[in-house]
């Protein structure tokens, strides 16, 4: 935990605007060691739920997290970087981990994932906004994130 | 240039493809909605379908006591969406006093927080205005979060009152702008001290002891969560309740809301609204029988006597769109108003319930009937609907004045029916309070032409038996059905009991 953040403050604060691969990635392990932390700082953060990367390939098992690589990278990481909110990319596991109904995430009290890719917007007052799968392949979808 | 283009396409295409791209170079959109609630919305969306391009303005003009809400119009914001879950909190808490006697360690006696609630039911709604912002974008519907009004037949100026206004031209216009909350214009501090509807499921301070002016389900049904929530409920009448629905059963609804502990003050309106030193609201009023001014002290006055379409001030009249006198949109059978281009559903047209549904379906109807060429026309018979007071109340078809004005009294049979459902019993003190109706027409092998069920559950009974009746089932039909036991909704089959013979109906049983 502490080497990716480590890395991710250093990418910031050398201004540069992160692309999704570039993000500090937290595998479904460490990412559940570390959530109570992230909730707990009561901030609005964007948590990004992708299918784990095939090491044969070098992409996501899950297409559909690989469509939306760039439209996340082209809207939701700059946006999220000017405003200053945190973003968290976890990659949930390997395919036949992700498809059983018992993943940790898909019984979640808070994320209660039903695919992926899932973009959670979430929010300490628990208006959270969420989007999920061909959600994730617009611009235009994604910029509503944002909006008040 | 544009003369000579048009010259082109006249010598080498037919009148309707040289129409086509005319309406293409010269409209920003086919289709303009105005007001972007349950009709609005559909429409919308179901127009995009068909590749027309679509457009939403929706706007809240706030309240007078300055509430205001996100995309999604009446229902979702301020109507049947926060009703029924406050109308669900108040039920969960009465059910304390079932759970003790099911065997559960209960403190009947624990406080209901209103901000906790409100905070709950607020965030809902506000998932629910996001979802619809991404369903527009997803479906390429333009949204425009301001305030529309009409220059010209094909001209919209939009206005936000932040940026200067706009200008849009659409072959097509749809209003479905809804209707807000009267106020009274004869009782002095009706708009400065009272609340609405509008306010109601938002308002951040505890309501305390509260007046609802009107007797209709809007008055009826808040004043029924808002006792069952352990707050001291007051509801003034002018004459009747429920007006339009069957009376016999709207006063059945009275009897059980003033046994279960809302008040009523019959035949009084109200006079005026002031504020006391020790900032209460002190309500006079004049009772219609006896002549008399009254008055009492209330936290909060809140007036449920009726709703006016959201159309003034909008243009319509300035382009011969013609209004009736409570500023609904008149419309033909096909939606559209006095002017041909320009179509209006929902509440804010003449003659159409003000039901979510019934706004939904038209909506979708005309925008096939605009870009799938469809002919199919929305029917408005058999309509059900649910009043949620604390005795639910679902029906379908004539009330029994209704039933008796259209065939003639004589023509109609009344059966009847009380019934007390099975979970009651946990607490014996109450009674058989359950009522069903069944109004047949005996000129016509006894078709069931009105459904009324006073009952637990009332909307999900009475969806089903609808079905049935806008497929005209004959009460020897419907008898002939087996009924699934132990429910309240078996009740309504094999009645016997007429009204006619009986006007006190028997209890069922088992």
């Amino acid at each position: 935990g502490d080497v990716y953040k480590r890395q991710y403050q250093r990418r910031v604060h050398g201004d540069q605007i992160l692309k999704m691969e570039s993000l500090p990635q937290y595998d479904i392990n460490q990412f559940l060691q570390e959530e109570n932390e992230f909730l707990s700082k009561k901030q609005p953060t964007i948590f990004i739920f992708c299918g784990s990367t095939n090491p044969e390939t070098g992409k996501s098992w899950c297409p559909d997290c690989v469509e939306a690589e760039k439209p996340i990278s082209d809207v939701v990481i700059p946006i999220a970087q000017e405003k200053g909110i945190p973003i968290i990319y976890c990659k949930v596991g390997e395919r036949d981990y992700w498809k059983d109904q018992n993943h940790p995430l898909r019984k979640h009290e808070t994320f209660n994932l039903k695919g992926v890719p899932t973009i959670f917007f979430w929010h300490p007052e628990g208006e959270h906004k969420v989007l999920v799968e061909e959600q994730c392949f617009k611009t235009a979808v994604l910029e509503t994130l944002f909006e008040v | 240039a544009s003369d000579v283009y048009k010259r082109q396409v006249v010598s080498t295409q037919s009148t309707w493809e040289f129409n086509f791209q005319f309406m293409e170079e010269e409209f920003d959109y086919d289709y303009f909605v105005i007001g972007g609630g349950s009709g609005g919305l559909a429409s919308a969306k179901e127009a995009a379908k068909f590749g027309a391009r679509v457009a939403v303005a929706d706007f809240v003009t706030p309240s007078p006591q300055g509430s205001k809400w996100g995309l999604g119009g009446t229902c979702v914001n301020v109507g049947c969406i926060p009703k029924k879950l406050m109308h669900f909190a108040a039920g969960a808490g009465e059910l304390k006093h079932d759970q003790k006697e099911c065997g559960w360690d209960i403190d009947v006696k624990s406080q209901h927080n209103w901000e906790k609630m409100v905070k709950n039911v607020q965030k809902h709604i506000k998932k629910l205005n996001w979802g619809y912002k991404v369903e527009l974008v997803e479906k390429n519907v333009k949204y425009y979060n301001k305030l529309a009004s009409v220059v010209d037949k094909h001209t919209i100026e939009l206005n936000d009152f932040k940026k200067p206004a706009e200008k849009v031209r659409a072959k097509y216009i749809l209003i479905a702008v809804g209707g807000r909350p009267t106020y009274p214009d004869d009782v002095e501090g009706a708009a400065k001290y009272g609340i609405s509807s509008d306010d109601l499921f938002s308002l951040q301070k505890e309501p305390g002891k509260t007046l609802f002016v009107g007797a209709s389900y809007i008055g009826l049904e808040c004043a029924g969560f808002l006792t069952g929530l352990g707050r001291e409920s007051v509801v003034m009448v002018r004459s009747i309740l429920l007006r339009g629905f069957d009376q016999d059963v709207a006063n059945q609804i009275g009897d059980y809301m003033e046994k279960h502990g809302t008040r009523f003050i019959r035949k009084s309106t109200p006079t005026k609204v002031e504020k006391t030193e020790e900032g209460r609201l002190r309500v006079s009023y004049l009772n219609h029988e006896t002549n008399e001014t009254l008055q009492e002290e209330f936290d909060t006055v809140l007036f449920a006597i009726g709703r006016t379409a959201e159309t003034k001030k909008m243009g319509l009249e300035n382009i011969g769109v013609k209004l009736a006198k409570q500023g609904k949109v008149i419309t033909d059978d096909d939606d559209r108003s006095s002017v041909d281009n320009i179509f209006a559903i929902g509440d804010c047209a003449e003659g159409r319930p003000e039901l979510t549904p019934s706004a939904i379906s038209a909506g979708r109807y005309l925008a096939r009937r605009l870009f799938n060429g469809e002919t199919s026309l929305m029917d408005y018979s058999y309509v059900p609907t649910t009043v949620f007071t604390p005795l639910e109340y679902g029906s379908c078809g004539f009330s029994e004045e209704a039933a008796f004005e259209k065939f003639g009294q004589d023509n109609v049979e009344v059966y009847h029916i009380k019934f007390k459902p099975l979970e009651w019993n946990f607490l014996p003190a109450r009674g058989d309070d359950g009522y069903i109706k069944v109004i047949t027409n005996k000129q016509d092998e006894e078709r069931v032409i009105g459904f009324h069920y006073l009952g637990p559950n009332a909307g999900e009974v009475t969806q089903g038996y609808s079905i049935a009746i806008k497929m005209g089932v004959t009460k020897k039909q419907w008898d002939s059905t087996i009924r699934i036991h132990p429910t309240t909704a078996e009740e309504a089959i094999g009645i016997s009991s007429k009204k006619s013979e009986n006007s006190e109906a028997k209890a069922g049983g088992c």
